[in-house]
C-alpha cells in the first residue's frame, strides 16, 4: 500500500481556517458599520492565525516509516505497529485515523503513544467467525496543532490481511488427494511417509510395521532401523465457492460467503504447504477461476482473489457453472464446494458439477446459528421457528447427501468434521 | 478511530489555557458597556459551551467548539467602548482564543509549544495595530483607514484560500 504521492495540492486548509476567517470579516464588517475599532482588533488575530498555521508546518508532503503486523491466535486479533517522521516534522501533530475491518470488532480501545518522532499504535479486535479480510490502510495527515490546517503524509506500507480460520484446517493438507497429471511425482513433498521415493534412514519405533525396517542397516548399526520414503503429492483440489445470493437477505449471505472465503483460505493454504496443486472457482452469475497451481505464486494469487469476492448481484443457473468449470480444470479433480444450500437450487449446482466428472465434497455453513442470534419474536415462536428452520436444513443436506457427502458447519471454529470426512478416501471419492 | 488519547470527557475538554481565556472573558465582560452581570453570564455561557463542544465524542462537534467562544467575544467587542487599552483588551482576548484553540486537549501535550508560532505572529500583530492606534487619535478616519487595510488583508486571505498549492514547495528535480 503507497500512500498519497506527492503534488501540488497537498496542502489543505481544514473547515476551522474557514470559520476563523468568515469570523474575521464578519467582525471586520461589525467594526466598521459601528465605528468601533475594537471588534478590528479581535478580529486580526483570527484572521492571522490560520495564515501563520500555514507557516508552521513542512513546506511539502512529508514521508514517514511505516511499519505494523498482525498477532493474536484464534479469535483474538492485535494490530500493533509505528509511524516514523524525521526531524523537523514533528511526529505529535500527525493524525491516524483507522477504520476496523469489517466482519471484526473492536475489543479495548486503540492505544495510541504519541512521541517527537514516532506514533505507535495497537489496536486490540476480534474475530467472532472466522475470517479473511484486509486490514483497511490508515490515514495520515499532519495537522497543526490549532487543526487550521493539513497535509497529507507519503508512506509505504506492505499490505496487511487478517486470516483467520478453524485450526483443523491446518492439518488438512496431510490429505491424499487424487491425481489428475500425466506424471505423478514432478512436485516433490516435504513431507515423508511411508511409500514414494526413499528418502532416508531413521531409527525405528517400537510399532514400526516389518516392511519398513532396513534389515541390513538395523544389523551394522545394532539397532533396530526404518526407511523413510519422501511422499509424492501432486494431487489436485479444486475450492469452489457458490457466492449467489439466497432468500436469506443480504446481509446473512454476506456473512456465510465470509465465512466460505475464510475456509476455502485456510484449506488452500494447507494443500499448498504440502505442494499440492490448489485452484479456485468462484460461482456468481459467471465464475471466476484461478487454475490449478503450487507454489507460493499461487498462494498470493488465491489470496487476491479470495478478497476480491463478493456477493453476486443475480444468481447464475447451476449448469453455467458445470460447464464453465471444465473450461479451467480438468475432471477429476477432488472440489470442495462450499455453499450455504439455502437454496433448492443449490443442490443442482452440486449435481451439475458432479455430472461434469468432478467428485464433489460439500461444506455448507450453517445460517442457523446467525438466524437464532437475531431473535425478533417470542420464547416460544423463536423455538418453533428454530425447529422448523433445522427440520428444513436437514431435509435439504439429506436431498444433497444423494449427490455428494455434505459437511455441515455450525460450529463455525471447528472444521474436524471435514477433515475427517477427506481422510476417507471412500467417502470422499465417490463415483462421478 | 483515531489517533486521540483518552481520558474523561471533562478533561478532554478542558486546557491549560482554558483558565486564561475566561480570565480575559471575565475582564472584557467588565469593561464592555452591557451590563456586568448579563455580560460575565454571557461570557462563561460561551465557554462553557465551548468546552462542552470540544469534549464531545463526535469530531464534527468538536470542529464546532470555536463558534460560541467567537461569538460572544464578537458580541462583547461589540460593546467595547473606544479607549487605547480596552483595543489592546480586545486584542489579547483574540491572541487568547487563538492560543486556546492552539492548546487542544485532545492532541498530545505540548500543543502550545510546538505551534508557538501560531499565537505569537497574531500576538505581533495586535501589537503593531495597537501601537499604530495608540499613536494616531482614535477618530472616525484612522477606523475607515484601518477597516480598508484590513478589507485588503482579506482579499489577499481569499487569494491564499483559492491558491493552496502556494504553501506547497515542490521538491527539486536534479540535486
Amino acid at each position: 500500500v503507497t500512500g498519497p504521492p506527492a503534488r501540488a495540492g497537498m496542502f489543505h486548509w481544514r473547515p476551522r481556517s474557514y470559520l476563523l476567517f468568515g469570523s474575521g470579516a464578519l467582525l471586520l464588517v461589525v467594526g466598521v458599520s459601528l465605528a468601533n475599532p475594537a471588534p478590528l482588533f479581535l478580529a486580526l488575530p483570527i484572521l492571522l492565525a490560520p495564515v501563520a498555521a500555514a507557516l508552521l508546518g513542512p513546506r511539502g508532503a512529508p514521508s514517514a516509516r511505516t511499519e505494523w503486523q498482525v498477532d493474536g491466535a484464534g479469535p483474538e486479533v492485535r494490530v500493533s505497529g509505528a509511524v516514523s517522521l524525521s526531524a523537523p516534522t514533528d511526529a505529535r501533530d500527525l493524525v491516524v485515523q483507522f477504520a476496523v475491518p469489517p466482519g471484526l470488532k473492536e475489543t479495548a480501545p486503540a492505544r495510541v503513544g504519541q512521541g517527537p518522532d514516532q506514533v505507535r499504535f495497537e489496536f486490540h479486535w476480534e474475530a467472532p467467525e472466522p475470517v479473511v479480510v484486509p486490514v483497511p490502510t490508515p490515514h495520515l495527515t499532519w495537522s497543526d496543532p490549532a487543526g487550521l490546517v493539513e497535509r497529507a503524509v507519503q508512506f509505504d506500507l506492505p499490505d496487511l490481511v487478517v486470516e483467520r480460520y478453524p485450526a483443523e484446517l491446518i492439518h488438512i493438507g496431510a490429505v491424499r488427494l487424487e491425481r489428475t497429471i500425466a506424471s505423478p511425482g514432478e512436485t516433490r513433498s516435504r513431507r515423508t511417509g511411508s511409500s514414494g521415493e526413499f528418502f532416508a534412514i531413521r531409527d525405528a519405533t517400537p510399532t514400526e510395521p516389518p516392511r519398513r525396517i532396513n534389515w541390513i542397516a538395523s544389523a551394522r548399526t545394532g539397532r533396530r532401523m526404518a526407511n523413510e520414503f519422501e511422499v509424492e503429492r501432486t494431487g489436485d483440489v479444486l475450492l469452489l465457492i457458490d457466492a449467489r445470493p439466497s432468500s436469506l437477505g443480504r446481509r446473512v449471505d454476506t456473512r456465510l460467503l465470509s465465512l466460505a472465503v475464510a475456509a476455502a483460505h485456510g484449506i488452500a493454504e494447507s494443500f499448498l504447504r504440502e505442494k499440492a496443486r490448489v485452484g479456485l472457482g468462484v460461482y456468481g452469475e459467471f465464475l471466476e477461476a484461478v487454475p490449478l497451481a503450487a507454489g507460493r505464486t499461487q498462494r498470493i494469487r488465491l489470496r487476491n482473489a479470495m478478497l476480491r469476492v463478493r456477493l453476486a448481484s443475480e444468481p447464475g443457473p447451476p449448469e453455467r457453472c458445470g460447464v464453465a468449470l471444465r473450461r479451467y480444470f480438468p475432471a477429476g479433480v477432488t472440489t470442495i464446494l462450499l455453499s450455504s444450500l439455502a437454496e433448492e437450487t443449490s443442490g443442482y449446482l452440486v449435481a451439475h458439477v458432479r455430472r461434469r466428472g468432478f467428485p464433489v465434497v460439500v461444506l455448507s455453513p450453517s445460517p442457523l446459528p446467525m438466524l437464532a442470534a437475531s431473535r425478533i419474536l417470542s420464547d416460544e415462536d423463536e423455538e418453533l421457528v428454530g425447529r422448523i428452520a433445522r427440520l428444513m436444513r436437514r431435509h435439504r443436506l439429506a436431498r444433497t447427501w444423494q449427490e455428494a457427502p455434505v459437511v455441515d458447519w455450525e460450529e463455525y471454529w471447528s472444521l474436524a468434521p471435514l477433515v475427517d470426512l477427506l481422510r476417507r478416501p471412500r467417502q470422499r471419492g465417490r463415483g462421478v | 478511530m483515531n489517533g486521540s488519547p483518552g481520558g474523561s470527557s471533562v478533561r478532554r475538554g478542558l486546557a491549560p489555557t482554558t483558565p486564561v481565556l475566561v480570565l480575559v472573558t471575565v475582564v472584557l465582560a467588565y469593561d464592555s458597556r452591557l451590563a456586568l452581570l448579563p455580560a460575565l453570564l454571557l461570557g462563561l455561557l460561551g465557554i462553557v459551551a465551548g468546552v462542552g463542544l470540544r469534549a464531545a465524542p463526535h469530531p464534527f462537534l468538536r470542529e464546532t467548539a470555536a463558534i460560541p467562544v467567537i461569538v460572544v467575544l464578537g458580541v462583547l467587542a461589540a460593546e467595547t467602548p473606544i479607549a487605547p487599552i480596552s483595543e489592546l483588551l480586545v486584542g489579547v482576548v483574540g491572541v487568547v482564543f487563538v492560543a486556546w484553540l492552539v492548546d487542544d486537549p485532545s492532541r498530545p501535550a505540548g500543543a502550545i509549544v510546538r505551534g508557538a508560532v501560531e499565537w505569537t505572529i497574531p500576538g505581533v500583530g495586535v501589537g503593531v495595530a495597537w501601537a499604530s492606534s495608540f499613536l494616531l487619535p482614535s477618530t472616525a478616519a484612522p477606523v475607515g483607514v484601518a477597516g480598508g487595510l484590513l478589507a485588503a488583508a482579506i482579499v489577499v486571505l481569499a487569494y491564499l484560500v483559492r491558491r493552496p498549492e502556494l504553501f506547497d514547495r515542490a521538491e527539486a528535480s536534479t540535486i
